[in-house]
Formats: C-alpha cells, sequence, structure tokens
C-alpha cells in the first residue's frame, strides 16, 4: 500500500513539473519574440552622420549619394560642412557588424574617426522617411499613413455596422419559428466568419472588389474595406457579449417604467455595455493593425515611395512593409524590418493600453 | 455543559478544533468525541459550521485555498491533522458524500470502480466485478442497475444517484462514511430508502452525517451533536438531547424559534 | 471615382436630414408649448421621423443621379444637387404637416429603426455570400481547364509553368497532394507543440496555480495571442530557422533555413493561447463538486485531474484543438516567410514543404495576368481552405453546445 502510495505521489509530481514546464515553455517562446527583435531592432533605431564638406568627393559606398545631392541642392552649407547619411554598409562597419570594406574606404573612415566628422544619433529617417531602395535611406512614413487611413475607413465601417448588428441579434431579432430560425443561421453564419482564415478575405477582396466592381489594385480603399470586412465579425461578437452581460433586471426595470423596447435599448441597454463593445472594438481594431495576408492579395505588394494622400492612391501597410523588409539579403535590412516590428508592437501595445485603460476608466464611473 | 465523554474507545477525538478561512473564523474550539460503529448526527442553524466540521474528518477543507485547521484531531489515537499523515490515504479510509450526487461523467461500472482503480483494490477484472456489485449491493442499487452498468452514471434519478455516490464511496472500503446532508436533494421516498440504509450501513461503519432536519437526526443517529455560531453548544445521547436538552439554545432550536 | 462629387452629395445629405430634424422637432416643441398638453410622441421623434424620410427620399435621388450621371457634365450635377435639397425638404415638410398633439411618431421611427437594424445585419450572410460565390465562380472555371480528379489526387504541383501561348494544352501541373500534404505536416508539427503546452498551462493554471501567479502568467500567453503573424514570420525565417538549422549542423544533418519544423515550431507557439484559454474556461466550467467527490475518494490532485476533471471537459478541450487546427492551416504569414515554396511531397519536417496558404499567396502575388489557370487556381485552393475550415468550426460548435447543455 505505502510503496503504491509512494508511486502515485512521484506521479503526482511529475505532472506538477509538466505543468511547471509547459508555463515556462511558452514564457521563454514570449522572451524569446520579444527578445530576438528587441535586440535585433534596437540596432536600427540608431544611425550614423558625416560630416561633409561642400567640396569633398566622398565615396557613395560610404555616404549616401542620393542624401548628398538633395542636401547639396538645397545650399546648405552655410559653413562649409553638412551633416550626411552613412550608407547602410559604413553604418554597419561601425557598428561593428561583419562587413568588409577595402584598405582605402578604412583610411577613409579612420581619417573621419579621428577628424570627429562621424556621429552617432537617433534614426528620425526611419519614421520620417518614405520606403526606399537602400536601407539607410528606408523609412516607415508611407507604411504609417497606409496603416492609418485603412485603419479608420475600417473603423469607420466595421463599428457601426457590427454595432447595429449586436444589437439588432441582441434584442429584436425573431426567437421563434422560421424567423427563429433564420436569427440562428445568422449568429452561427457570424460565428464562422469570424473563425475564416484572413487570407479568405483577401481572395474576396481581390474577385469582389477588384475583379468585379473595377477597383484599382492595392489602392487604400479596397484594403480598408477588406479590413472592415475582417474586423466585422469580431465587433459583432465582443458586441454581443457586452449586451448580454447586461443583467435583465435593468432592461426589466426601464421597461416596467413604461419605455418601448428600442427606448430600452438605445437609452439603457447600449450605454450599459458601452465598455464591453468599446474594449471588443478596439480588440478587433488591433487584430486588423496586425493582419498582413488579405492586403499581399489584394496587390499591396508593390514598392512604394509615397505616403498615400486619399482612399484612392495605392497604399502599404506597416506589417505588410514588414514582410517587404523581411526579404532584403544584408542585416541593414533586418535590424531594419526589427524596428519596424518594434514599431507595429508599440502601436499594438497602445491601443491595448488605451482600451484597457478606458474600460477601466468607465467602468469605475459607472 | 457539553458532554463528550463516550463509554467505549472513540474512533475520532477531537479537542479544541478551530477552522478559519481567511480572516472569518468557521470553527471554535470544539471538543468532540466520535464512536465507531453508529450515526453521529451535527445539527444546527445553516452558517453553525456543522459542514465545516464534517471535513475537518477527511480533511477536505485541505482543499480549500486559504482554509486554516488548528487543534488536534485523533483518528484511533493517530493524529490526523499532522504533516505526517497524507490526506490522500486519509481520505481512502473516510468515505465522505455530498448534499448533491455529482457522479463522474463515466459508467455507473466506472464511477464505482474509480477508488478502488485508484488505490489499487483489485488485481484482476474479475476482482474488480465482485468489488463493483458488492459496493452496489450495499448501497441497495444492484437489483436496479445491473442490468446497464455502462450506461452513464449521470443518467440516474436523484436518488439512485445519491446512492450510486454512496456506492463509489464504499468500494474504497472505508471505516468511516462522512454524509453532508445527502437527503436535501431527494424527494421523501428516495430518502426514506437512504435513511433505511443508513440504518443497515452503521453496523459496519463509523457514520457522521450532516442534517437540515430534526426529524432525520432523531430517526437515524445514535448520538446528536448541536452547533450553533461556529461552537459545539450540546452533544449527547439522540434521545436525551431531544428529550432534555441541556442548554436553553438547544431547546429554542429543536423546538423551532429559531433555525 | 477619382471624382469627389458623389461623396459631397452625401454630405449634402446628412446636412439636410439633420436641418429638417431640428426644424420639425423645434416646431413640434413650440406647439406642445403653447398647447400646454402632454403630446402622445416626443417632439424629437417627431423631428427624427422627417429626417427618416428626408433621408429616404435623399437616398432615392442620389442613387437615381448616380446611375444616370454623365461624367463631368457641371449642369448636371448642379441640378442633382437641387433635387436632392428640394425632394428631401419636401418629404421632410410633408411629415411636419402631420405632426400634431396625436400623431404617433414614435412607433414609425421604432419600426424604421428596427428595420434598419436588421437589414443591416444582412452584411454577415452578404458576405458570407460573397466568399463561397466568388470562390465557387473561380473555381469553376478553373475546374474547367483542370480535371477535378487530377487537382484532388494529382502528386504534382508546378504552376510556375504556366501556359504558354499558343502551346494549346500545355499548361503547369496542378496536383494538389503535395500542397495539402505540406499544410497537414505543418499543422501536425504545430498541434504536438501547442495542445501538450496549452493544455498543461490551463490545467496548472486552473488547478494549482495560485492566484497571484494566475494573475502573472494569464496576461503573459495572451500577449503572445496578440502578436501579430507576420511578427512570427519574422521570427521563424530570422530566429528559429537558423537555430534549426544550426542544431541539425550539429548533429550531422543539413537543413535548409525554411523547413517545416520551423514554420510548426513558431505556429504552435502562436496556437499555445487559444488552447490554454479555451481549454481553461472548460476546465473552469467543471463544477467543483466532481473534483470534491474525487478528492473525498482519496485521489490525489492529478488523479482527479486526469480522471475526473478531464472526461468531463473533454468536449470542450477537443473543440478548442479543432479550433487550433482551423487555425494552423489558414495560418499564412508563418509559413509564407518560414516554410518555403518548393511543392515537394515529404513526410520529414527537415524539409521545406509548402502548404495551401503558401501557394496561394504565390499564385496570385506575381506579375501574371488574371483569368489564366495559375489565378484560378488560387481560388480552387481557397476553396478547398474555406470548405475545411467551415467545417472543422461547424463541428467544433456543435461538440461545445452538447457540452454546454450537459452543465447549463
Amino acid at each position: 500500500m505505502s510503496r503504491a502510495l509512494a508511486r502515485r505521489k512521484r506521479a503526482e509530481a511529475r505532472f506538477r513539473l509538466m505543468g511547471r514546464a509547459a508555463i515556462a515553455f511558452a514564457l521563454l517562446a514570449l522572451v524569446w519574440v520579444i527578445g530576438s527583435v528587441l535586440v535585433m531592432g534596437a540596432g536600427a533605431l540608431t544611425h550614423h552622420r558625416v560630416e561633409v564638406s561642400a567640396m569633398e568627393l566622398v565615396d557613395p559606398a560610404l555616404v549616401s549619394a542620393s542624401d548628398l545631392g538633395a542636401q547639396q541642392r538645397r545650399s546648405d552649407f552655410q559653413d562649409g560642412t553638412q551633416s550626411v547619411l552613412a550608407t547602410a554598409r559604413l553604418d554597419q562597419y561601425l557598428k561593428g557588424r561583419d562587413v568588409v570594406l577595402s584598405a582605402e574606404q578604412v583610411a577613409t573612415v579612420e581619417r573621419w574617426r579621428e577628424q570627429g566628422r562621424i556621429s552617432r544619433g537617433f534614426n528620425t529617417t526611419l519614421f520620417t522617411r518614405p520606403d526606399s531602395r537602400d536601407a539607410e535611406r528606408a523609412g516607415l512614413k508611407t507604411a504609417l499613413f497606409g496603416s492609418l487611413i485603412m485603419l479608420a475607413l475600417a473603423a469607420a465601417l466595421a463599428l457601426p455596422l457590427g454595432i447595429a448588428t449586436a444589437v439588432y441579434l441582441d434584442s429584436f431579432a425573431p426567437r421563434r419559428g422560421w424567423g427563429g430560425r433564420l436569427t440562428r443561421a445568422l449568429e452561427v453564419n457570424i460565428n464562422n466568419l469570424a473563425a475564416v482564415p484572413s487570407i479568405v478575405f483577401g481572395l474576396l477582396g481581390l474577385a469582389v472588389f477588384i475583379n468585379l466592381v473595377g477597383l484599382a489594385r492595392s489602392i487604400a480603399l479596397v484594403g480598408g474595406l477588406v479590413l472592415a470586412l475582417r474586423m466585422f465579425p469580431t465587433i459583432v461578437i465582443a458586441s454581443r457579449a457586452a449586451l448580454e452581460s447586461v443583467p435583465p433586471r435593468i432592461t426589466d426595470g426601464a421597461l416596467c417604467l413604461g419605455a418601448s423596447p428600442v427606448q430600452v435599448v438605445f437609452g439603457t441597454k447600449l450605454p450599459m455595455a458601452g465598455p464591453g463593445i468599446l474594449t471588443g472594438s478596439i480588440l478587433g481594431l488591433a487584430q486588423a493593425l496586425g493582419e498582413t495576408a488579405p492586403l499581399l492579395l489584394i496587390g499591396m505588394i508593390a514598392f512604394m515611395t509615397e505616403a498615400p494622400a486619399g482612399l484612392t492612391d495605392p497604399a502599404t501597410s506597416l506589417p505588410v512593409q514588414v514582410f517587404l523588409w523581411s526579404d532584403g539579403a544584408e542585416t541593414a535590412w533586418s535590424e531594419r524590418t526589427a524596428a519596424a516590428i518594434l514599431v507595429l508592437l508599440g502601436l499594438l501595445l497602445l491601443i491595448n493600453g488605451a482600451a484597457t485603460a478606458l474600460r477601466a476608466r468607465l467602468d469605475h464611473r459607472r | 455543559m457539553t458532554n463528550h465523554s463516550l463509554e467505549r474507545e472513540p474512533k475520532f477525538r477531537c479537542r479544541s478544533v478551530s477552522v478559519h478561512y481567511g480572516s472569518f473564523q468557521a470553527l471554535h474550539d470544539v471538543d468532540i468525541d466520535i464512536m465507531d460503529r453508529g450515526v453521529t448526527a451535527l445539527i444546527g442553524p445553516s452558517g453553525c459550521g456543522k459542514s465545516t466540521l464534517l471535513r475537518v474528518f477527511n480533511r477536505m477543507n485541505d482543499t480549500i485555498a486559504n482554509a486554516r485547521v488548528t487543534g488536534s484531531v485523533t483518528m484511533d489515537g493517530q493524529d490526523i491533522l499532522g504533516g505526517d499523515i497524507d490526506p490522500v490515504s486519509l481520505r481512502a479510509r473516510v468515505g465522505m458524500v455530498f448534499q448533491t450526487p455529482v457522479p463522474f461523467p463515466k459508467s455507473i461500472y466506472d464511477n464505482v470502480a474509480y477508488g478502488p482503480r485508484l488505490h489499487g483494490l483489485a488485481r484482476t477484472r474479475a476482482e474488480l466485478d465482485a468489488v463493483v456489485e458488492n459496493s452496489l449491493r450495499r448501497a441497495g442499487l444492484w437489483d436496479e442497475v445491473s442490468d446497464r452498468l455502462s450506461m452513464p452514471g449521470t443518467g440516474l434519478s436523484g436518488g439512485q444517484q445519491q446512492r450510486l455516490v454512496l456506492a463509489r464511496a464504499i468500494a474504497v472500503d472505508p471505516e468511516v462514511i462522512l454524509m453532508d446532508e445527502p437527503a436535501s436533494s431527494l424527494d421523501p421516498i428516495a430518502t426514506a430508502r437512504l435513511e433505511a440504509l443508513i440504518e443497515a450501513l452503521k453496523a459496519r461503519y463509523c457514520i457522521i452525517i450532516v442534517t437540515h432536519s430534526m426529524a432525520q437526526a432523531a430517526r437515524i443517529s445514535d448520538r446528536t451533536a448541536f452547533l450553533h455560531q461556529g461552537r459545539l453548544i450540546e452533544y449527547d445521547a439522540t434521545e436525551r438531547l431531544f428529550t432534555n436538552p441541556g442548554d436553553v439554545r438547544t431547546q429554542d432550536y429543536i423546538t423551532g424559534r429559531f433555525g | 471615382m477619382t471624382d469627389p462629387t458623389p461623396l459631397y452629395m452625401l454630405v449634402l445629405s446628412a446636412l439636410l436630414c439633420a436641418a429638417v430634424f431640428y426644424h420639425v422637432r423645434d416646431g413640434a416643441r413650440r406647439r406642445v408649448f403653447l398647447a400646454g398638453q402632454r403630446p402622445h410622441s416626443r417632439s424629437r421623434y417627431h423631428g427624427a421621423l422627417a429626417a427618416c424620410a428626408a433621408a429616404a427620399a435623399c437616398s432615392v435621388v442620389y442613387g437615381v443621379g448616380l446611375a444616370l450621371r454623365p461624367a463631368g457634365d457641371v449642369l448636371f450635377d448642379a441640378g442633382w444637387m437641387a433635387a436632392t435639397g428640394l425632394l428631401g425638404w419636401l418629404a421632410g415638410w410633408m411629415v411636419s404637416r402631420r405632426s400634431t398633439m396625436a400623431f404617433r411618431a414614435r412607433p414609425h421611427v421604432e419600426r424604421i429603426v428596427r428595420i434598419a437594424l436588421a437589414a443591416l445585419s444582412t452584411l454577415a450572410v452578404l458576405v458570407t455570400l460573397g466568399i463561397v460565390a466568388s470562390l465557387l465562380f473561380e473555381a469553376l472555371l478553373f475546374f474547367g481547364d483542370v480535371s477535378i480528379v487530377e487537382f484532388i489526387f494529382g502528386t504534382q504541383w508546378s504552376p510556375q509553368t504556366a501556359i504558354r501561348e499558343g502551346q494549346a494544352g500545355q499548361s503547369g501541373a496542378f496536383g494538389a497532394v503535395p500542397v495539402m500534404a505540406g499544410t497537414l505536416l505543418i499543422t501536425a508539427i504545430a498541434l504536438l507543440v501547442a495542445v501538450p503546452t496549452g493544455l498543461m498551462i490551463a490545467i496548472y493554471l486552473s488547478e494549482y496555480a495560485s492566484r497571484r501567479t494566475r494573475a502573472l502568467v494569464k496576461p503573459m500567453t495572451e500577449i503572445l495571442a496578440g502578436i501579430p503573424p507576420v511578427v512570427y514570420g519574422f521570427f521563424a525565417l530570422l530566429s528559429v530557422g537558423p537555430a534549426v538549422r544550426s542544431l541539425a549542423g550539429a548533429l550531422g544533418a543539413n537543413v535548409p533555413t525554411q523547413s517545416a519544423l520551423a514554420a510548426g515550431l513558431v505556429m504552435g507557439i502562436m496556437i499555445i493561447p487559444l488552447i490554454s484559454s479555451l481549454s481553461d474556461d472548460v476546465i473552469n466550467a467543471v463544477p467543483q463538486s466532481l473534483r470534491d467527490g474525487s478528492y473525498a475518494l482519496g485521489a490525489t490532485r492529478s488523479e482527479t485531474v486526469r480522471r475526473a476533471v478531464l472526461p468531463s471537459a473533454l468536449p470542450g478541450i477537443v473543440s478548442a484543438v479543432l479550433l487550433a487546427v482551423s487555425r494552423a492551416i489558414g495560418e499564412t504569414m508563418i509559413v509564407v516567410m518560414a516554410a518555403g515554396r518548393g511543392a515537394t511531397l515529404s513526410a520529414n519536417p527537415l524539409d521545406s514543404v509548402t502548404t495551401v496558404t503558401v501557394q496561394i499567396v504565390a499564385l496570385l502575388t506575381g506579375d501574371q495576368v488574371f483569368d489564366s489557370s495559375k489565378t484560378r487556381a488560387a481560388f480552387a485552393l481557397g476553396l478547398m481552405l474555406f470548405a475545411l475550415t467551415l467545417i472543422l468550426n461547424v463541428v467544433a460548435l456543435i461538440v461545445v453546445r452538447r457540452y454546454k447543455e450537459r452543465y447549463a
């Protein structure tokens, strides 16, 4: 008996250990994902610049020639020198990465370094410039604008539609007979739509908006529409959950005071479900911000150097930019990709933080 | 005054047992001796601590995160609150039946075989069959379910489920059976069957039963303890306690002035 | 579409409706004030009904105008705007004429609200129909070119040798078996990682962990769920892929950076929170009395979990796994970035394999013309993917509903 008991005790300890190991594995994975992106992306947050005098002839392999040209045209050479972007190659060399420069180039760099002409500063290019073929000049402006414009459109379409659908299903949809059957079919339909792989929404966008309606490929309008369709079921489900959590005694109370069903829903139920709806919607927005696959299918894979000004301009988005940059072979590109991911994760963190804070505030006020 | 001495050597001997749930004290310094081979009833108004006391005997309070038990409880002279005693093997000796019967989502057979399988009480399939049949017979359920042992236990009626859970407890071959208001979810007929069963089982087991119904306590128990606000008020032979209570609170309770 | 006039028309209509609302409401309010009685409906409903009428008139004019409109005709646009304003105002005015004490405006408005909500909620159906129709339409065209038998049973997938002009009958090979096999291989690897890990996390958090550990670990796993797939793709490509490669290299095997193992591993990590949170829900839904019953029989914690809790929670866990499968086969970015594109038929997790989603992306993101067998093949694959995930989701829903009925 006691030996059997000892065996059972060991099994118990083993089981508990397995649970701990599983948690450790998940946390380790989290640390590994975030950590590897952080370590790689941190390098791209700073960049080297070189002070170049007006008349100097410099090696285009060391200093960004197009940047130099642009600066000279602007005739900013008042004091005779100007700070110019180092090329990705030079920058990587200065950061101690594995880059081979010729002896002559090394000598030049050493001379600049002695003269104190090389400085390292925050990489503003990454945030203020559009995409470029040169890693040192590539920035996220296009992608940030594209994401912003498409998310705004998607939210403007999906939020009212999603909330309206949730309100209808929760409060007005028929529950009995044939109508009830239709309602249940609609509910199942929405649940399934939420679980349809996002790439299918890309196929839908391609077939309907581009091939059927005839909108241009890769424009912000199509991207926003596809993201709206993607967000819609998420918002409906979150809003329904929030509406259902309003206790019936409250709506009953309103009905007893002679309010009509529509007045109860819009005057009592919807405001009470507000924080929940808001949180769910914001999470849907976050999901749409990270969405990549459907956007690739509607043609947002082209190289884009201009931020979209309107809905009918070609656009790209932050995650798509991550995908495009991840193709680059040099470490300068993978650094920038990781930095773009950091920006994306930062935005998601901001959105989620805002959702939590808003929710806490609204809940508190009640 | 509390009378806790017994003629025979008691099965359980509790001395100044207190139970805290977080900062709330559910039981205050209870001294009680429980006799073997007989029925002891714990009565008292809701929240008086009778279920808490019951859960002391098989250390079920261990499963509640913030519960703390102090004092001393011995079973056959052996301390059962100490760290060296293993609650798992204790519970194999002290069976328990709950207020609402919750069969496992398995067949009737597997429900009864659950304990024997855990503790390795049967070496062969035939032995296990025998244990299951024996337990179901003792729980008075065999005749009703012998032809459908592979059906889910959740498909039985409430009274049958309660007897199934009892058979499940008996199958581990315990020395003590704790019952926490076993009849509260049963109809009068099922309750009568259960009471007859308890009557038959008390020859073999030490039975401690928590009950809401004073009539039930009077019918089936040999000794009755009355608890009030976490304190043991009175403990005596059932007949004496109900006919000649020594404390005014017991008097008030059994005559229905509160509770 | 660059022509902004239709947009201005919408703004104009909205402004008009707002104006009608305030005008009629204030009119009704004045009359009530003068009469000093209680009307049937409050004045705001009079206004809302008038605004609804105006909106209806405006949308009719808008629709008709949009259909008839010649491009760049300023005169037409001016007339269009005037018609919108006039008819909208007229509709509002007709309602306002009936605006008396006894006018039952509220029931009318509420009926309109209900109908509008019902109409809006049909969008979900329209989207689904759109998906099915577009997938079916293109896929059927595809099956006109390539026989369905070849598509389902063919073991050769090389769509890159596309149809060349003037070379009749010469097309790429469209046998989907290698593509399906790759998808299943990666899904299997992902599940091997995610199911044990996710399940053990759920069990530990609900049965063993203190409240503090739970409050700490649960949000952490949810962060894992909030990371976009493209980030996992990058992670697989630059961290896990090379790690797998060098590990296998140390053991003497030559493994490409893009391997099924790397993609499956990372996909598994991504799916862990899905499994753990769904399982956590169902394990917590198992009544405490069931656990007590098991403890009272002398079972240890792990015995209680394995023999009493898990069997009760099994349907919920099965549906969680089904949803995870559906998620894994539909996942795109990780495999696009980390699994490779060559359609090799292999069960070796160290090989580079391709998946349904990878092929869809590959077929549709080149510079090819539309309406070739290549692009249509993507829709056929999409149809397959859609049908597969749909079946998995429906089965998961049914299993979960059964489970809920049991513990209702």
